[in-house]
C-alpha cells in the first residue's frame, strides 16, 4: 500500500512528534536508571564517575527501606484480593440486575475513580481518627497495615469492577441458558460457566488493583502512621531530604517490578483475546 | 396419533404490549421430526424457548410427556436444546462439554465416561474428545452441541436455527445428517428455521407461523400442494397471485372474478376475501399452453437454470407472472424474442382459491 | 438483565458487601469531612461542627483565591499541552499498521504504569540547574555561540550560558504535570480515532479538501468527543495534583492540594482543610456535570 493521505503514521512531521514524545516520556526514567549505577556520592545525577552497584547493596542494607518495600508488597497483595472480590461482586450486580436507583448506584461506584486523590486521602484520614477505627501500629504485622489496606481496597475496587464488568458484557447469554438446559442450577451456572468466563477480567482487574496499590502515594501518605510506611512514602521522605543514588537504585527495582507485571499482563491477556 | 410428546395448549406470550405468540395449539408426536417455520419475528423461537423453559407462557400450557411443565425451570425438563450459536463452553474440552449435563444430573462417574464416548461416536467426534472448542470448525462445534444435548437422552431435542451459522455447502450435508441421526435414535426433534427449503427437506411435519399465529401444520407436500392461505402459499415455494374482485358463492363452491383472468369456478373455497394462486411450474407456455385458463402475455426476462428456465411474463395490466419451464417448452421459450406475445395456459384444478390476508 | 425482585437473596448477597463497604469507607468519611468543613477547632484534637461558613469564606481570601487561580491555570496549561502533544501521537498509533499498534500503544503506556513518585523524582533529577536538561541546553548554547563567533557575531546569544531555573518555577511544574498526565490524554484520543470511519476522510479528500483542511475540518471535529474526554481526564487529576508541585515546585509553586495537605499535616486546621477538599470536589463535580449535560444535549440533537 502506498503512503495514502491517512497514513499519518508515515508522515515525517508526525513521526518526529511521536519520537520526541517518546523521548520525553522515557528520558527521565532512563537517566534515573543509568545513574543508579553512578559511582558518585553527592550530586550523583550530574556527572558520570564510573560504574558501581554499591547503591543497590546500600539500598538492600537499608532496613527501613526494605521494610517499606515489604509493606508495600503485602498491602498490594492483600488489598488486591479484596478489591477483586468486591469488584467482581459489583460487576455482577450491575450486569445482572435491574434495580431502583441503579444509575445513582453506578455513579456512586464510579465516584472513588473520579474524585481527587487528596480528597479521598483526607476523608479517610479524618474517618480513621474520628471513628477510632485506627488500627494500632503495634498490632502484629500485617494487621498494623490495616488502615492503609482498607484505603487501598476502597480506591481500587471500583477500577476492578469496571474492568470485570467490561468482560461480563461479552458474556453470551445463551452460554448460561445452555448450562441451564443441561440441568445446571442458577448457582452451578454461576460457578461453572460465568466465573470461568470472568477469569481474564479477574486477572486484569487484579493486575490493575495491584499496580494502583503499589503506585499510590497520596492516599497512603494520609493513612499511614510513622511506623507503617510504604515504599513510595519512604522514598518521598528520602527525596525531601536529599537526592541520592540510593533512591535511584530503589526506584530502579520498582520499575523492574512494574515491567515484570506488565509483561505478565500481556502474556495473560493474549490467549483470552484469541477466544474472544 | 398416540400420546403426543409435546402439546402446546392455547399458549400466548406477551412481552409488554407486544404479542410474540398468539393462542397457539400444537401437538408433536413421539419420534417425529417437527419444524417450526416462519419469517423472523413470527414467534417460532419464543415458542421453542417456552418448550425449553427459558420463557413462561403468559397464557396456556406447555405439556411435555403428558405433564404440565409451563412453570418448570429449564434444568428440570426432559428436553435439551442445540443453540443457534451452539453455546459450546469455551473453557471446557469437547469431552467435558458433553459430560457436563450428566454431571449436573449426578450420573455416577463410571457411567459418564461410556455415555460420553457413545455420544461422541454418534456425531463422529471420537478423535476430538480432548480438543478445546476454539480448535474446532463451526461444523464440529455444532456436533459437540448435538452430542452434549443427546447424551442426556432427552425426550425431545430442540434445535434453534441449527444450520444457519454454517456455510452453504456444509449446510446441505448437515441437513441429511440430521435426518439420518433423528431416524436412527428415534427421539423427537423440534427445529426452528426461517429457511423453507431446510424445513421441507428435513421435517416430517411443519408448522408455519406468522406474526405469532399458527397458520398451518402439515406434511411438507401438503403444505406445498394445499397451503391453508395466501401467506403460506407465498412463503412455501413460489406462487403467482390474482386477488379476487368479485366472489359469487354457490354452496361450498364459488365463482371468482379477477382483473386479469376470465371468471373461474371452484368446487370449494374458504370463507372471507379470496385470492387465486398458481405455481410457476403449472403454467404452460406456447405449444404446451393447455387447460381452461388461457391468456396472453409478453415475454420478459428469462433466467436459465440448467435443466429449466424461470420466465418472466408481463401481463397487459403491467403485472409480471413467473413461470418455470422444462425441456421442449424451455427450448421454445429460448427461441422467442423478448417482448414477443406468447400464449399461456393452465388448468383450474392446478389453481388454489385461498383466503387472502 | 432481570429485576432484582425475582432473585432477592442472590441480589442481596451481591449488593450487600459492596454497598456496605462504600457506605462505611467512602460515604461516611466524605460525610465526616463535610461536617468538619462547617466546624472549628475547639482544642488541639477536638473539632466541633458549629455550622459556620468561616472555612468556606476563607477560601475566597486573596491568598487562597490566588492559589486556586494558579491551580486552575496550571491544570489548564497542562491539559492544553497534553492535547497538543497527545493528538499527533495518538494519530500516529491509530494510523499505524495493525501489527505495530499494540506495541506503540504499550510504548506510550509503559511509563504510565511506573510509579508516579518515581516518575516525578526522575523529572526532579534532570530538571535541576545542574541536571541533564540544562546540560543539553548548555551544549546547544555552545553550538550556537560557536556558530555566531564564526560569522563574527560574538556574544549574540549572551556572554555565557545561564542555566534555566526549572525547579521552584511554574515552568518546571507544568513540565512535570505534562509528563505525568500525557498518557491519560493519549488513550481516549486514540480510541476516538480508532472508532472513526476512514471514509469520512476519503470523502473530504475526494471533494477537494487538502490534507491540512481535512485534518482541521474533518478529523478534529469528528474526534471532538475524544478531545473532550481527554481534556477532562487530564484536567481533573491535574487539578488535584499534590506530588508534582510539591517536589518540582519546591514550596514556591503550591497548588491547592499542597495547601490541603498543610492543613492536615502541619497547620492542624482540619476544618479549613476539609472545606478546601470539598471545594475541590465540587469543582470536579461541576466539570463532570457540565460534561454530562453537553453529552445529553448532543444525544438529543442526534435523535431530532
Amino acid at each position: 500500500m502506498s503512503a495514502g493521505p491517512f497514513q499519518y503514521a508515515r508522515k515525517t512531521s508526525m513521526r518526529t512528534i511521536f519520537v520526541l514524545a517518546t523521548i520525553f516520556l522515557y528520558a527521565p526514567i532512563i537517566v534515573l536508571v543509568v545513574f543508579s549505577f553512578n559511582d558518585s556520592r553527592r550530586g550523583g545525577n550530574v556527572i558520570w564517575r564510573g560504574f558501581t552497584t554499591d547503591y543497590y547493596v546500600k539500598a538492600f542494607n537499608n532496613a527501613s527501606l526494605v521494610e517499606a518495600f515489604v509493606n508495600s508488597i503485602a498491602i498490594a497483595l492483600i488489598s488486591t484480593i479484596f478489591a477483586v472480590i468486591l469488584g467482581a461482586m459489583t460487576a455482577v450486580l450491575l450486569w445482572r440486575w435491574r434495580f431502583p436507583f441503579k444509575p445513582v448506584y453506578e455513579g456512586l461506584v464510579a465516584l472513588p475513580i473520579v474524585i481527587p486523590e487528596i480528597c479521598m486521602g483526607v476523608a479517610l484520614a479524618a474517618f480513621f481518627v474520628a471513628s477510632g477505627f485506627t488500627i494500632s501500629p503495634d498490632a502484629p504485622w500485617p494487621f498494623n497495615l490495616g488502615n492503609i489496606i482498607i484505603a487501598h481496597i476502597t480506591f481500587s475496587f471500583p477500577f476492578a469492577a469496571m474492568v470485570i464488568r467490561t468482560r461480563l458484557q461479552s458474556f453470551p447469554p445463551e452460554m448460561a441458558e445452555a448450562a441451564r438446559d443441561l440441568g445446571a442450577s442458577e448457582y452451578q451456572v454461576f460457578r461453572d460457566i460465568l466465573i470461568p468466563h470472568m477469569v481474564p477480567g479477574l486477572i486484569a482487574g487484579a493486575l490493575l488493583a495491584f499496580t494502583l496499590s503499589l503506585d499510590d502515594f497520596v492516599i497512603t501518605f494520609f493513612t499511614s502512621g510513622p511506623n507503617t510506611v510504604t515504599f513510595p512514602v519512604k522514598v518521598y521522605s528520602m527525596v525531601r531530604f536529599s537526592v541520592t543514588p540510593e533512591i535511584n537504585a530503589a526506584s530502579t527495582i520498582l520499575i523492574l517490578m512494574t515491567l515484570a507485571l506488565t509483561f505478565i499482563a500481556i502474556r495473560l491477556q493474549k490467549p483470552s483475546e484469541m477466544t474472544k | 396419533m398416540s400420546q403426543p410428546i409435546v402439546s402446546i395448549k392455547s399458549v400466548s406470550k406477551r412481552f409488554g404490549s407486544f404479542v410474540a405468540v398468539d393462542d397457539v395449539d400444537l401437538e408433536i408426536a413421539e419420534g417425529e421430526f417437527f419444524a417450526m417455520l416462519g419469517p423472523s419475528g413470527c414467534g417460532k423461537t419464543t415458542l421453542l424457548r417456552m418448550i425449553a423453559g427459558f420463557e413462561t407462557p403468559t397464557e396456556g400450557q406447555v405439556m411435555i410427556g403428558g405433564v404440565d411443565m409451563s412453570h418448570t425451570p429449564p434444568n428440570r425438563r426432559p428436553v435439551n436444546m442445540v443453540f443457534q450459536s451452539y453455546a459450546v463452553f469455551p473453557h471446557m474440552s469437547v469431552e467435558k462439554n458433553v459430560a457436563y449435563g450428566l454431571k449436573m444430573d449426578r450420573v455416577p462417574a463410571a457411567e459418564i465416561a461410556p455415555r460420553v464416548k457413545e455420544a461422541l461416536a454418534l456425531v463422529q467426534l471420537s478423535q476430538f474428545a480432548e480438543r478445546k472448542p476454539d480448535q474446532l470448525s463451526g461444523g464440529q462445534r455444532q456436533r459437540v452441541a448435538l452430542a452434549r444435548a443427546l447424551v442426556k437422552k432427552p425426550r425431545v431435542l430442540l434445535l434453534d436455527e441449527p444450520l444457519s451459522a454454517l456455510d452453504a455447502k456444509l449446510r446441505d450435508a448437515m441437513r441429511l445428517e440430521l435426518v439420518k441421526l433423528q431416524k436412527s435414535i428415534g427421539v423427537s426433534f423440534i427445529m426452528v428455521t426461517h429457511d423453507q427449503d431446510e424445513a421441507l427437506a428435513v421435517a416430517d411435519r411443519i408448522a408455519v407461523l406468522h406474526q405469532g399465529r399458527l397458520r398451518q401444520v402439515a406434511k411438507p407436500e401438503a403444505l406445498y400442494q394445499r397451503p391453508a392461505d395466501a401467506f403460506v402459499a407465498d412463503f412455501i415455494g413460489k406462487a403467482n397471485f390474482f386477488p379476487a374482485l368479485k366472489v359469487t358463492r354457490a354452496g361450498a363452491g364459488a365463482r371468482v372474478e379477477t382483473k386479469e383472468l376470465p371468471p373461474l369456478d371452484f368446487p370449494s373455497a374458504p370463507e372471507g376475501n379470496l385470492t387465486l394462486a398458481v405455481r410457476p411450474e403449472k403454467i404452460g407456455l406456447g405449444p404446451e399452453a393447455e387447460g381452461e385458463v388461457r391468456i396472453e402475455a409478453k415475454l420478459g426476462d428469462v433466467a436459465f437454470q440448467g435443466d429449466s428456465s424461470l420466465v418472466e411474463l408481463l401481463l397487459p395490466s403491467g403485472r409480471a407472472l413467473l413461470a418455470a419451464t422444462h425441456g421442449k417448452s424451455a427450448a421454445w421459450v429460448g427461441a422467442q424474442k423478448e417482448g414477443a406475445t406468447i400464449p399461456l395456459g393452465w388448468r383450474v384444478e392446478d389453481m388454489l382459491a385461498l383466503k387472502a390476508d | 438483565m432481570e429485576s432484582w425482585r425475582r432473585s432477592l437473596p442472590a441480589f442481596a448477597a451481591f449488593a450487600g458487601p459492596t454497598t456496605l463497604w462504600l457506605l462505611v469507607f467512602f460515604l461516611i468519611p466524605l460525610g465526616i469531612i463535610w461536617m468538619y468543613s462547617f466546624g472549628e477547632n475547639v482544642s488541639l484534637t477536638e473539632i466541633e461542627t458549629t455550622w459556620t461558613f468561616e472555612n468556606y469564606r476563607r477560601i475566597f481570601e486573596p491568598e487562597i483565591a490566588t492559589l486556586f487561580w494558579r491551580t486552575v491555570k496550571l491544570a489548564a496549561i497542562t491539559t492544553f499541552f497534553c492535547l497538543v502533544i497527545g493528538y499527533p501521537v495518538a494519530l500516529v498509533i491509530a494510523t499505524a499498521e495493525q501489527k505495530w499498534k499494540p506495541w506503540l500503544l504499550l510504548l506510550i503506556m509503559l511509563p504510565f504504569w511506573t510509579n508516579l513518585l518515581i516518575r516525578t523524582y526522575a523529572m526532579l533529577n534532570i530538571l535541576g540547574t545542574q541536571g541533564r536538561v540544562n546540560g543539553l541546553l548548555e551544549w546547544g548554547w555552545q553550538f550556537l555561540d560557536g556558530g555566531a563567533a564564526l560569522v563574527g557575531l560574538d556574544g549574540l546569544f549572551g556572554e555565557r550560558f545561564v542555566p534555566v531555573r526549572f525547579l521552584g518555577t511554574e515552568l518546571g511544574v507544568v513540565i512535570g504535570l505534562v509528563y505525568v498526565h500525557l498518557p491519560f490524554a493519549i488513550l481516549p484520543l486514540y480510541s476516538a480515532m480508532e472508532r472513526l470511519d476512514r471514509s469520512y476522510l476519503e470523502a473530504s479528500m475526494d471533494l477537494g479538501g487538502g490534507q491540512i483542511r481535512t485534518f482541521f475540518l474533518i478529523l478534529v471535529p469528528l474526534t471532538s468527543a475524544g478531545l473532550v474526554t481527554a481534556a477532562i481526564i487530564t484536567f481533573i487529576p491535574a487539578l488535584g495534583s499534590f506530588l508534582t508541585p510539591d517536589l518540582l515546585g519546591r514550596g514556591q509553586v503550591d497548588m491547592i492540594a499542597n495547601v490541603i495537605e498543610r492543613q492536615f499535616k502541619k497547620a492542624n486546621d482540619w476544618p479549613f482543610g476539609s472545606a478546601l477538599s470539598l471545594f475541590l470536589l465540587y469543582v470536579t463535580f461541576i466539570i463532570l456535570a457540565i460534561r454530562a449535560i453537553v453529552d445529553m444535549q448532543n444525544a438529543k440533537g442526534r435523535r431530532a
